[in-house]
C-alpha cells in the first residue's frame, strides 16, 4: 500500500495496535499477584480509581516508532509512592518508583518480543497531581544492551495528601522526541 | 542559593548586601577570628537554625520574598556561552619509582619529627617537618610488609598556572589539547582569572589532578602544605590546616586523612597506600586465585593475595578537616585515584579470560585513558569580580549555579564513534544530580562508587548521584553520525541545598524549566570522527560479583540516625564542634553533634555487623559515607526488592533517600584505627554530622581506645578519648 510520510504513522500506529491486541494475556497481566487496586481499559491510557493504595498498578498501552522497528507496548506498570513527611519545614516529599518491566513490547515486523529494564525513581514535593513523565530503555529479550533503545512513558499520578497514597493514576508509552 | 534570573534590581541589590554580610562572617569564622561557639552565643547560629537569619544575613527573610529560601546574586557569566571551551582531562600526577630513595626526606614508618622552624604567625618555635601524629600508634601499619615502591608527590596551594599538564593522551583524545602549555586558572577563557588565595587546589592548578595506582604496588602520596601560614591569607573561606581522605582505600587509619589529623603550611604527610585486596590476611592468602591479580607491566598477571570480589577501581582524595570540610574541597582539594587491576587493567586489548576489556585503550599494559575519561561534576557560584564564593550560612548545604566539569565551565568534549567509559564523581558540596543524554539515549551503568557492578545495567535515566559517590558508566557514540552533538543533562532541580526538590522530565529540563540554574546541560559530547583503530572493548554481562558473606556470622547490628538539632556534651574547644544544626543518633540515644574525641563504635576486627542508617525527617536527604570498608545493601525501607540493580554491589555512599532507611553489612579486616561515618554533605557534615568509630582490636596499633590526636604547629599531642557506653 502506497501511503504519503504524512499518514505514515497513522497506519503505523494501526498496525501496531493490532499487534498489541493480538499479543498473549500473559503479556498484559504480568502483575496480577499484586493486591493493589487494577482497572482495565482498552483505551491507551487507563486509570485507577479504587481504594488508596501505596503501589498503584496502572495498564500501559502505546508504541514507540523508529529503527529498526516500530514496538508496540502492553502491560502493567507498577507504581509506588512514598510519602516522606517534613514536620521541621513543612516540605513533604514523594517518592515514585515507577517499575516498566510488567509491560513489554512487540515488534511489528520481527514480532519479536521486548523488555523494559528499571526502575525509574522520581522525587516531588508533595501535591496533590504530578504529571512524571520518563524516559525507559528497551532491548529485545536476550539482546545485547548495546542494542538499547529509548522509549518515553508519561504518568498522571493523584495522591492523599495525607498518606502519600495513590488516589488515581494513568500512564501510556509514546515515543521520545527530544 | 541562586537568586532567579529574572529577579527585580531591588531583590538583586538586598540579596547582594545579604551576601556580603555573610561573607564578612564566613571569613572571620574561616580566619579563627569568631569560633562557633561564639556566633551561637550571639544567636547566629542556632540548633533550630531559625535565629541564624536575623541582621540581615538573610536578605530574605522578613521581605517581600520570604518564599525564596536563600540568596546570592546569579554569578556573572562576562559573556561567556556554555559549551565553547573544551573540557580538559585530568593532570596526572607523576609516579616517582623508588620513593625510599627517590623522595627527600626518605619517608618514614613513624612520623618525621625533624624540627623546622615554625613562622611566627603560627607560634613561632620549632615543629616537626610531618604533620602525622608521631609515635607507633599513627605508624605506618605493615609498613615493611608493604614498603612503598611507588611515590607520588604534590603540594596544596593558591591558585597559578598550570605549566606542567600531562593528561597522558594524545592531544587528540583531549579535544585538541596538547600537554604543557600554560593553563591559567580560570573556569572559562572568558572568565576573570581566580585570585592565588580563592582557589586552593592539589599543585594549585586545574584541571583536576588524578593519580594511577595498581594492586599490589604499594604507593606513598606525600602530600606538602603550601598555604599560607596566615590563617588569614584566604580570600574569605577555605581552612589552611588541611587532611587528605583517600575515599575509599583499604589501609590503615594513620593513612585514611582523619578529620582531627589535619597539618599545617610548611608541613607533608606522608600517605601509605599499600592497595591490597580485602581479605589480605584471610581469603586466597597463597594467591592462587587468576582473578585476584594485578597488571605484570608486559601483558601477564601478578596474582595476589585476597578476595578478587573486593577489587576496587574508582576513588577520589579531598580534604577532611574537621568543620571546614566543605570550604575546602569547594576551593578545589579534590582528586580522582584510578586503581588498576587484573580484572580492570585498563587495557581493551589483552584477553586473558581475568581482563574484562572495558573501554580504555591499548598502547600500555595498563592505565589506558584515551577512552576512559574521568568526570568530576562541581557547582560553583563567583561574585561580581568573578571570584569564587562561598557561603557557610547556609547549612542546608551550599549550591552553586554554575556547574562545572573537571572545573570547566559548561564544556564540550571529542568523542569517536565507539565506547567510552566515563567515571563521574560528583565533587559538589551539597547538589544531587540526576543524569540523562539529551537525546534520551541509553547510557549502561558498570560501576558505583570504588566497585564494579555485579553485572552492566542499562539507564536511560541514572539515580541521584549524591555527593562523593561515583557512576561510571559507558556510552557508546558508535550510534551517532560525525557532526553529531549529544550533551549530558541534570535532571534534578534543588530548591535548596537539603535534598532534591523536583525531578524534572528530559523535555522540561531540556526546556530550561526550571528555577534552579544547576538543571539542563552541562556537558556537550561532540562526535568528531571514528577511531583509527576497531573498537573492540567490550561491556561483559558479568563483572565482579559480589563477595559472599553468608558464612561470616554477624555479631552485631547498630542503628545510627541521622537528623537535626543535635547536642554537644562536650566543651572542648579544638574536638568538639558546637553547632548542632546536624548531628546522628546511635544505637538510640542522643543527637550528637561531632568531636571527634569521641567514639561512638568498636566494631571487632576480624567480624561482620550489619548497620541500619535511618534518615531522622523526610525534608533532607544524606549521603553518608563508611570510611574504610566497602558494604552491602541488603535492604531499603525494610526490603531488598526495594534496591535497585545499580545499588546491588558494593558501596561506600548510601544516599538514604528523604525520610529513607537502609540496611548495609560490613566487614573490618586487614587495618586498625580510628575512621570516620558522616554526611558526604559536606555542609552537614561539618555542622556537625559526623561520628568516630575505630577498630576494636587486630591491627597494629595497641591501645584501646586510641588516643586522641591534637595537632599544633609545633608537634602533635594525645589526649583520652570519650567513648559511648553504645559503643
Ligand atoms: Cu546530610
Amino acid at each position: 500500500m502506497k501511503t504519503t510520510n504524512i499518514l505514515k504513522p497513522l497506519v503505523l500506529s494501526l498496525a501496531v495496535a493490532a499487534a498489541v491486541a493480538a499479543l498473549p494475556a500473559a503479556h498484559a497481566q504480568t502483575a496480577t499477584q499484586s493486591a493493589a487496586p487494577v482497572s482495565s481499559s482498552a483505551a491507551t491510557a487507563s486509570s485507577t480509581a479504587a481504594a488508596p493504595s501505596a503501589t498503584s498498578l496502572v495498564k500501559v498501552r502505546g508504541f514507540v516508532t523508529g529503527s529498526p522497528e516500530t514496538v508496540g507496548f502492553t502491560g502493567t506498570a507498577v507504581v509506588n509512592s512514598q510519602l516522606a513527611n517534613d514536620p521541621d519545614f513543612n516540605l513533604p516529599q514523594l517518592i515514585f518508583t515507577l517499575d516498566m518491566s510488567g509491560v513489554s513490547g512487540f515488534g511489528s515486523q520481527s514480532h519479536a518480543q521486548y523488555v523494559i529494564t528499571g526502575p525509574e525513581i522520581i522525587q516531588r514535593r508533595l501535591a496533590p497531581s504530578h504529571a512524571v513523565e520518563i524516559t525507559f530503555p528497551f532491548v529485545v529479550s536476550g539482546g545485547s544492551p548495546l542494542a538499547t533503545q529509548t522509549g518515553v512513558a508519561s504518568f498522571a499520578i493523584d495522591v492523599d495528601q495525607n498518606t502519600g497514597y495513590i488516589t488515581q493514576a494513568s500512564g501510556s508509552v509514546s515515543t521520545p522526541n527530544f | 542559593m541562586f537568586v532567579p534570573k529574572n529577579a527585580s534590581r531591588s531583590r538583586i541589590k538586598e540579596a547582594e548586601v545579604g551576601r556580603r554580610n555573610r561573607a564578612e562572617i564566613t571569613r572571620a569564622l574561616s580566619q579563627g577570628q569568631v569560633t562557633r561557639r561564639d556566633l551561637l552565643k550571639m544567636g547566629l547560629f542556632s540548633g533550630a537554625g531559625a535565629l541564624a537569619w536575623k541582621h540581615g544575613l538573610n536578605p530574605f527573610v522578613n521581605s517581600a520574598y520570604a518564599s525564596i529560601p536563600t540568596g546570592f546574586p546569579s554569578s556573572p557569566l562576562f559573556g561567556v556561552l556554555p559549551f565553547t571551551q573544551p573540557m580538559l582531562r585530568f593532570d596526572v600526577l607523576p609516579r616517582v619509582p623508588n620513593p625510599l630513595t627517590a623522595l627527600t626526606p626518605t619517608p618514614t614508618e613513624q612520623a618525621n619529627t625533624t624540627q623546622q622552624p615554625v613562622p611566627a604567625v603560627l607560634g613561632g618555635g620549632t615543629g616537626p617537618v610531618e604533620g602525622r601524629p608521631p609515635g607507633p600508634i599513627w605508624a605506618h601499619q605493615r609498613w615493611n610488609q608493604f614498603l612503598p615502591q611507588i611515590g607520588m608527590e604534590a603540594t596544596q596551594l593558591g591558585a597559578r598556572n598550570n605549566t606542567t599538564y600531562n593528561p597522558q593522551v594524545a592531544s587528540q583524545f583531549n579535544s585538541g589539547v596538547p600537554a604543557g602549555g600554560n593553563i591559567p586558572l580560570k573556569f572559562h577563557p572568558g572568565l576573570p582569572t581566580q585570585a592565588e588565595n580563592t582557589v586552593w587546589t592539589f599543585n594549585g592548578t586545574i584541571p583536576p589532578k588524578l593519580a594511577i595506582g595498581r594492586y599490589g604496588e604499594p604507593l606513598l602520596f606525600r602530600h606538602h602544605n603550601g598555604l599560607p601560614a596566615d590563617i588569614t591569607q584566604n580570600n574569605g573561606f577555605g581552612r589552611h590546616t588541611i587532611s587528605t581522605h583517600e575515599h575509599n582505600g583499604h589501609h590503615g587509619a594513620e593513612n585514611d586523612g582523619f578529620t582531627g589529623a589535619w597539618f599545617y603550611p610548611g608541613q607533608f604527610y606522608d600517605y601509605h597506600w599499600p592497595i591490597v585486596l580485602a581479605g589480605h590476611f584471610s581469603i586466597n592468602t597463597a594467591a592462587t586465585d587468576p582473578k585476584a591479580g594485578t597488571p605484570n607491566g608486559s601483558g601477564g598477571i601478578t596474582k595476589i593475595p585476597g578476595d578478587w570480589r573486593e577489587t576496587m577501581s574508582t576513588h577520589w582524595f579531598h580534604d577532611h578537616m574537621f568543620s571546614h570540610t566543605s570550604e575546602n574541597v569547594y576551593k578545589g582539594n579534590a582528586a580522582m585515584f584510578n586503581i588498576y587491576s587484573a580484572i580492570d587493567r585498563g587495557n581493551e586489548t589483552i584477553n586473558d579470560g581475568v581482563n574484562l576489556r572495558l573501554p580504555s585503550g591499548r598502547l600500555k599494559d595498563f592505565g589506558n585513558l584515551e577512552y576512559d575519561v574521568n568526570l568530576m561534576l562541581a557547582d560553583k557560584a563567583w561574585g561580581n569580580d568573578g571570584q569564587m564564593v562561598f557561603d557557610i550560612f547556609d547549612r542546608d548545604g551550599f549550591l552553586g549555579d554554575a556547574v562545572t566539569v573537571n572545573l570547566a565551565y559548561k564544556p564540550y568534549f571529542e568523542v569517536e564513534r565507539r565506547k567510552y567509559r566515563f567515571r563521574i564523581l560528583n565533587g559538589s558540596v551539597a547538589r544531587f544530580y540526576k543524569i540523562a543524554l539529551s537525546d534520551g539515549k541509553p547510557m549502561i551503568q558498570i560501576g558505583n562508587d570504588g566497585n564494579l557492578l555485579p553485572a552492566p545495567v542499562t539507564l536511560t535515566q541514572l539515580d541521584h548521584i549524591g555527593i562523593a559517590e561515583r557512576y561510571d558508566i559507558v556510552i557508546d557514540f558508535s550510534r551517532y553520525a560525525i557532526g553529531t552533538k549529544v550533551a549530558m543533562v541534570n535532571l534534578a532541580e534543588h530548591n535548596d541545598g537539603r535534598e532534591v526538590s523536583h525531578d524534572l522530565s528530559l523535555a522540561d529540563a531540556l526546556a530550561g524549566n526550571s528555577s534552579d540554574p544547576g538543571v539542563g546541560k552541562f556537558l556537550e559530547f561532540r562526535v568528531v570522527r571514528n577511531p583509527a583503530t576497531p573498537d573492540v572493548s567490550q561491556v561483559p554481562a558479568v563483572l565482579i560479583p559480589n563477595p559472599d558473606l553468608s558464612a561470616i556470622p554477624v555479631v552485631r547490628e547498630r542503628l545510627f540516625e541521622f537528623g537535626r538539632g543535635a547536642s554537644q556534651p562536650s566543651a572542648d574547644p579544638i574536638t568538639a564542634d558546637p553547632d548542632g544544626e546536624w548531628g546522628i543518633k546511635s544505637e538510640g540515644g542522643q543527637m550528637l553533634a561531632a568531636d571527634f574525641g569521641r567514639v561512638s563504635a568498636m566494631p571487632s576486627a576480624g567480624k561482620r555487623e550489619v548497620w541500619t542508617l535511618r534518615n531522622g525527617g523526610g525534608g533532607w536527604d544524606h549521603p553518608i559515607h563508611i570510611h574504610f570498608e566497602e558494604g552491602q545493601i541488603l535492604e531499603r525501607n525494610g526490603s531488598l526488592a526495594n534496591v535497585p540493580a545499580w545499588e546491588r554491589g558494593r558501596k561506600d555512599v548510601y544516599r538514604l533517600r528523604p525520610g529513607g532507611e537502609i540496611k548495609i553489612t560490613l566487614q573490618f579486616r586487614d587495618w586498625g584505627g580510628m575512621f570516620m561515618e558522616h554526611c558526604h554533605n559536606t555542609v552537614h557534615e561539618d555542622h556537625a554530622m559526623l561520628l568516630r568509630w575505630e577498630i576494636n582490636n587486630g591491627g597494629a596499633p595497641f591501645l584501646r581506645p586510641l588516643p586522641t590526636p591534637i595537632p599544633t604547629p609545633q608537634g602533635v599531642g594525645f589526649q583520652d578519648p570519650t567513648v559511648l557506653p553504645t559503643a
